[in-house]
């Protein structure tokens, strides 16, 4: 930028040029005017002055002329007898009039004839070839010859000449007299000149002029002077111009010179000069020091604010008062102790939040940053060793390329691209702000994911200055995610068995009614008969198929875990010897069965066809997998205890949950699988050496109807049966495998306790009773084989098919049942419904729900309704009477 | 604080200009001195000097100068006084000039000549004759030649034209290097050729002069011819005396005398007085008669011989400025030297190496009142 003026030196040009500028005008006026008069007064001046001389010459020539003319008559008749009183007279007449140097009479050939003063030689003398004597001649007049200078005397003399009659008078005067005149007027540098008609000089200021002849007839205003022009004129002599004035004396046409140089002249004029400029200069110097002195009062404290300012900006708040007597200052000194002030509180502000800051950008874990727009950091918080590896003093060297993977550079690239686009476009308004996930590159050379938030950085006037944001490491985050699609899928899965179960469990459900009529009219029809009858085969083989229905049935409510039949305990050792010796005889002898079962009892409470079948399916499923090439077949058992804390040893066995090649033994299960509670458990292991299965096939082998047999090879019922049966006993089932390798399933199921070891006991005898029992279903076969079971055991019973009905006939004699039976599903009212209303109404009838599966958390509503025991459909003669004993008796059914 | 005096400093220069003037100076001119008797007895000849020497200037500058540059004539009155003719050549020294015109005395040429010779300052003198200062190389340059040629030319005359044997010789001790010197010379020529010398007079021009007894005393030697070696003045006189104590005697006079003041103050006495001098006033040459004219209108009178070699001798020093670029008093001389020839008043004449004037004199007789050729034989 230019450098501007400074005040200072405006405001003092400004008051020199107020004082100075009037002053000078004044004065160049003043000047100017007084020259003019002043001129003209030296001219008026002069002019009298020479006026005057030229006068006074006339006056002195015509007095000589009249001295000289009184002596005309002594020489009236010079002849030689008067000669003693002419000389007499003559000598007189110069001693009397010494001006007269000499007088001398001619006679009309020139020649002296009286001389005064006397000269020894000068009588006789022959003046005849004179000038002033051969002019008279010429002329016959008197008159005053050309001035010249005396050899004698070395003075100006001249000579006056007078014919009369045969004679000629000649005076010599003597002209000093006149240089008398001349030397009585003064002047500064005035020159006054009187010249003879030849224009040389008679007298002069300067009298050397006149000794040495010299002549100026060719000289302005003298050469008019010699015409006997008078005037003035302005000659310029040198570098000096001067004012000459001339008059003429009439007498003799001597011009009389008076000359002056205007310098001299108009000295006056010029001293007033000098002392106007002295007056000027001094002003100026006034003016000056005036204007430094008040300038003075304006920048000292215009000065103090400059001061004030740069301690502001130093961060001094502490201001003196202002110095100097302006209001204004006054004003202007409030006005900075304002803003000093609120700049003080703004700068407290500031510095607090910048100490926040500090502690955030000291504290924070994610990396904050901002970059220039080329794409450096200008700053980023001590977070980055954390978060690249780099110190804080690496950082502004770094490049994009160092810390970002090469995907998440190009991904920046496009963005930076587009911003471009959309800069040189200027049509849609630019992005402001990203969120962005990137890889990014450790120091190290170490990757990790973080997430980007950033913004345009903006300057006052809006202009792109960077960009700024916020990077977070999201590598658990991304783990988690990962994790909970893992879950999500697991939990759809799920779902899927779940809707697949319902709808197995909601067919089975009408399935089982019906054969529960066919399996109770089989064996009412039994106990009707007598062994012998040949009809007895026959329903016999009724019967048995039924069971093998029945079994199906809840082969299907066992997976879909609507069915549970825990009342029987199975010894897991005994149950696999016994299958494994099923599966040997029907296996080819390439493949080898390793058993690995323990001595002791592994006892749960299963219905033992259920476990039965999946051991099988497993086993069968191994032994396929390796048919063809053989291999071996591992099935083991073992007991195991999940206590929370404590890991068991696996012995053997791959670990759970994760994927080991196959045969690899060792490891440990620390922990229950997903859904298991802690708490004693039987391990029961199927290994094969066979194809293994691939990876996208592992997870859909529990599906059902999913198989990767041919048709007609199998139904793809086979594990999600055993997988239904498992989970519906409360264990889980896992399997690692490796194609090529071989499969590990592994199978847990909760073990027996010791209290459930202890109830075990032989078979009781059906025990019988007399009590009234209410039997609600809505399928009359079941009421009716229900009734007759119970009649059998010794019950009164009373049968409704509606549930309504039902409750109208207890809400007439409450005290009427000592027990209600009632399915769980009917139309128009549900058991649990009746269960609650029966509740109300007579509560102190006992309540059993039959039902063809059960669900845990139906079994939990309905022990809150009052529900004491359940029972299975189809009704089991034996089950039935004991099931009612007990409840009856006041104990519950678990 | 510098700035602020430097602007103050600007502010009173502005102040001060209306109190300054001559800021234009005229073109600088050449310094030419005059050195001459202007006041005293030989005042004639010193004023005729100047006269012609001013009119000279006057004329050149009127013509536009020297290329455009004007001569300023420096005048200094020596009063015929050895010392006072020297302190005026200092004076003239100091101011600077190029050239002087002049001495126009012999007496003053003795005096001032050693003094230009050291500072190499160039004299040239309208009127010197004195014998003594030819065949010298040194810083004279005279117009007028030696009185010896005049000397000689006279002897000859007076002896052979006029027939006069026997001479008496008068001389002024005023002016006593020219007058002693062109006396012993006439003397020595005069009876070399076979004259004879009866009186040999000399007188003071001093004071009052009293001339009748020398006239007598002269008058009764009885000689055929009177030789008078004087001033104007005193000559006029003398002839007057002699004439009035009876002289019948030719009477010869040196070129000193050869003025309007004899004519004028000589009266009748003057006819028939034979000057030998190398000027003619009665010259007819075209040059001449403008410049006889010129110097009529300019001072109204007539010029003498001393006023046309002084305007020849400022024509010389023009010729010499013209030609040279930076001259110097050297430079002029040896142009002027070198130059030889040049147009005189009434006629060309030469300079020999010495700077002497050939010119050759002419026998003059006063005739009317006026200096006239004689009548040839």
């Amino acid at each position: 930028m230019k450098p501007r003026r400074s005040l200072k030196t405006v405001l003092n040009f400004y008051l020199l040029l107020a004082a100075w500028l009037p002053l000078t005008l004044i004065s160049g006026l003043i000047i100017y005017f007084l020259y003019g008069h002043l001129k003209e007064n030296l001219i008026q001046k002069n002019f009298y002055i020479v006026k005057a001389l030229s006068g006074e010459m006339e006056r002195f020539i015509n007095e000589q002329r009249q001295v000289f003319s009184s002596l005309v008559p002594v020489v009236e008749d010079p002849d030689r007898s008067k000669a003693g009183m002419i000389q007499a007279s003559l000598t007189a007449a110069v001693v009397n009039w010494p001006l007269w140097e000499k007088i001398q009479v001619l006679d009309d050939r020139g020649r002296v004839l009286f001389q005064a003063p006397a000269g020894p030689e000068s009588l006789g003398l022959d003046l005849s070839r004179t000038p002033a004597f051969l002019t008279v001649q010429k002329i016959r007049e008197p008159h005053w010859s050309p001035s010249f200078i005396s050899m004698e005397t070395g003075e100006p003399n001249l000579t006056y000449v007078f014919p009369w009659k045969k004679w000629v008078l000649v005076g010599t005067l003597n002209l000093k007299k006149v240089q008398e005149f001349i030397s009585r007027i003064q002047g500064r540098g005035l020159e006054i000149g009187v010249l003879d008609s030849r224009g040389g000089f008679i007298a002069h200021t300067d009298q050397r002029l006149v000794r040495q002849q010299a002549n100026i007839r060719e000289e302005e205003g003298v050469r008019q002077g010699l015409e006997g022009v008078e005037g003035t004129y302005f000659i310029d002599q040198g570098q000096e111009q001067s004012v000459r004035q001339v008059a003429v004396v009439p007498e003799t046409g001597w011009p009389i010179v008076v000359q002056q140089p205007l310098r001299e002249a108009l000295a006056p004029i010029n001293q007033i000069r000098v002392i106007f400029i002295s007056g000027l200069a001094l002003g100026l110097l006034v003016a000056f020091y005036l204007a430094r002195w008040n300038a003075q009062r304006i920048y000292r404290p215009l000065g103090q604010l400059t001061r004030m300012a740069r301690r502001i900006s130093e961060g001094d708040y502490q201001l003196a008062p202002l110095e100097g007597r302006y209001r204004e200052f006054d004003e202007l000194a409030e006005g900075f102790q304002a803003m000093s002030r609120e700049v003080e509180i703004r700068e407290a502000g500031i510095r607090e939040a910048l100490a926040r800051f500090q502690i955030l950008a000291d504290n924070v874990t994610d990396f904050i940053w901002t970059m220039d727009n080329d794409f450096r950091f200008t700053f980023g918080t001590p977070s980055v060793e954390s978060f690249l590896g780099y110190t804080l003093r690496e950082l502004p060297a770094l490049k994009l390329e160092q810390i970002l993977a090469p995907e998440s550079l190009e991904m920046i690239h496009k963005n930076i691209e587009a911003f471009h686009r959309a800069r040189e476009k200027a049509e849609v308004p630019l992005q402001e702000k990203w969120v962005m996930e990137m890889e990014h590159i450790r120091k190290d050379g170490s990757r990790f994911w973080a997430e980007l938030r950033a913004g345009l950085l903006r300057d006052g006037g809006g202009k792109v200055r960077g960009l700024g944001g916020v990077s977070r490491d999201i590598t658990i985050l991304k783990k988690m995610e990962e994790k909970k699609a893992e879950m999500e899928k697991m939990l759809r899965q799920s779902q899927k068995m779940e809707a697949i179960g319902t709808l197995a469990g909601g067919i089975a459900h009408d399935f089982n009614n019906i054969l529960g009529g066919i399996l109770g009219y089989a064996e009412l029809a039994l106990m009707d008969l007598s062994k012998t009858d040949p009809v007895c085969e026959s329903l016999e083989a009724i019967q048995k198929a039924g069971l093998r229905a029945r079994d199906l049935v809840r082969q299907i409510l066992a997976f879909s875990r609507k069915s549970e039949n825990r009342d029987e305990v199975v010894e897991i050792g005994g149950l696999t010897r016994e299958l494994l010796k099923l599966i040997r005889s029907t296996t080819p002898s390439s493949i080898e069965i390793f058993p690995d079962l323990p001595a002791t009892d592994l006892l749960i409470r299963a219905d033992p066809v259920q476990i039965h079948q999946v051991i099988l399916n497993l086993c069968t499923n191994a032994v396929q997998s390796m048919k063809g090439k053989g291999g071996c077949l591992r099935v083991g058992a073992r007991p195991l205890t999940f206590d929370p804390p404590v890991g068991v040893e696996a012995g053997g066995l791959p670990e759970l949950g994760v994927a080991p090649p196959a045969g690899v033994t060792g490891g440990k299960i620390t922990e229950p699988p997903p859904g298991v509670p802690s708490g004693d458990y039987v391990q029961i292991t199927i290994q094969d050496t066979g194809t293994g299965i691939d990876p996208a096939v592992l997870e859909r082998i529990f599906d059902p109807f999913f198989t990767t047999k041919g048709p007609g090879e199998g139904t793809g019922l086979g594990l999600s049966v055993v997988h239904g049966i498992i989970n519906g006993y409360g264990g889980a089932i896992q399997v690692t495998s490796e194609p090529g390798q071989g499969s590990v399933f592994n199978v847990l199921l909760p073990r027996l306790s010791k209290a459930e070891l202890q109830q075990l006991a032989g078979p009781a005898p059906i025990p019988r009773g007399k009590e009234l029992i209410l039997l609600v279903d809505d399928e009359r076969a079941i009421t009716d084989i229900g009734r007759r079971m119970l009649e059998k055991l010794g019950y009164e019973v009373e049968t409704r098919n509606d549930p309504r009905e039902a409750l109208q006939f207890l809400r007439q004699d409450p005290r009427f049942f000592n027990l209600v039976i009632t399915d769980l599903t009917m139309p128009g009212m549900s058991g649990l419904e009746l269960a609650s209303e029966v509740k109300k109404t007579a509560g102190s009838s006992k309540i059993i729900i039959s039902s063809g599966y059960q669900d845990w958390e139906v079994r939990e509503q309905a022990l809150e309704r009052g529900v004491v025991a359940f029972l299975d459909k189809p009704l089991k003669f034996s089950h039935l009477a004991r099931t009612v004993r007990e409840v009856l008796d006041g104990g519950t059914c678990s | 604080m510098g700035k602020k005096k430097s602007w103050l400093k600007v502010i009173l220069l502005l102040a001060l200009i209306p109190a300054t003037t001559g800021f234009w100076e005229k073109k600088e001119s050449y310094k030419i001195g005059f050195l001459g008797p202007l006041t005293g007895r030989q005042a004639d000849l010193g004023v005729a000097g100047r006269n012609g020497a001013i009119l000279a200037v006057e004329e050149i500058n009127k013509a536009g100068g020297i290329g455009g540059r004007p001569i300023e004539l420096l005048v200094e009155d020596d009063r015929n006084d050895p010392r006072e003719g020297e302190q005026a050549g200092t004076r003239l020294i100091k101011a600077g000039v190029l050239t002087v015109v002049g001495p126009m005395t012999s007496g003053i040429a003795e005096a001032v000549l050693p003094l230009m010779n050291r500072e190499g300052l160039l004299l040239i003198s309208p009127t010197v004759s004195a014998n003594s200062f030819s065949g010298k190389d040194d810083f004279l340059i005279r117009l007028t030649p030696p009185n010896f040629r005049n000397v000689q030319a006279l002897a000859r005359h007076a002896l052979q034209d006029q027939k006069t044997k026997t001479m008496a010789v008068v001389y002024d001790l005023a002016n006593r290097a020219y007058a002693e010197e062109w006396a012993n010379n006439f003397i020595s020529l005069f009876t070399g050729l076979g004259g004879e010398i009866i009186q040999v007079r000399e007188y003071r021009s001093e004071g009052v002069s009293l001339f009748e007894p020398l006239a007598r005393e002269l008058t009764a030697a009885r000689p055929e011819g009177i030789l008078i070696v004087g001033n104007a003045l005193d000559t006029a006189l003398l002839c007057q005396k002699l004439k009035a104590a009876g002289n019948k005697a030719l009477i010869y006079s040196s070129g000193w005398a050869m003025s309007p003041v004899f004519i004028q103050n000589s009266g009748r006495a003057g006819e028939g007085v034979i000057f030998f001098s190398a000027f003619d006033p009665g010259s007819t040459a075209e040059r001449y008669l403008k410049f006889q004219k010129a110097y009529q209108g300019r001072f109204g009178a007539l010029p003498s011989f001393g006023a046309a070699t002084a305007y020849e001798a400022v024509q010389l020093v023009r010729q010499a400025l013209s030609q040279l670029q930076e001259p110097n008093p050297r430079k002029i001389k040896s142009y002027l030297l070198a130059r030889k020839r040049f147009p005189g008043l009434q006629g060309d004449f030469e300079l020999d190496t010495n700077g002497e004037a050939r010119r050759s004199a002419v026998a003059l007789i006063v005739s009317q009142g006026r200096f006239q050729s004689p009548p040839s034989k």
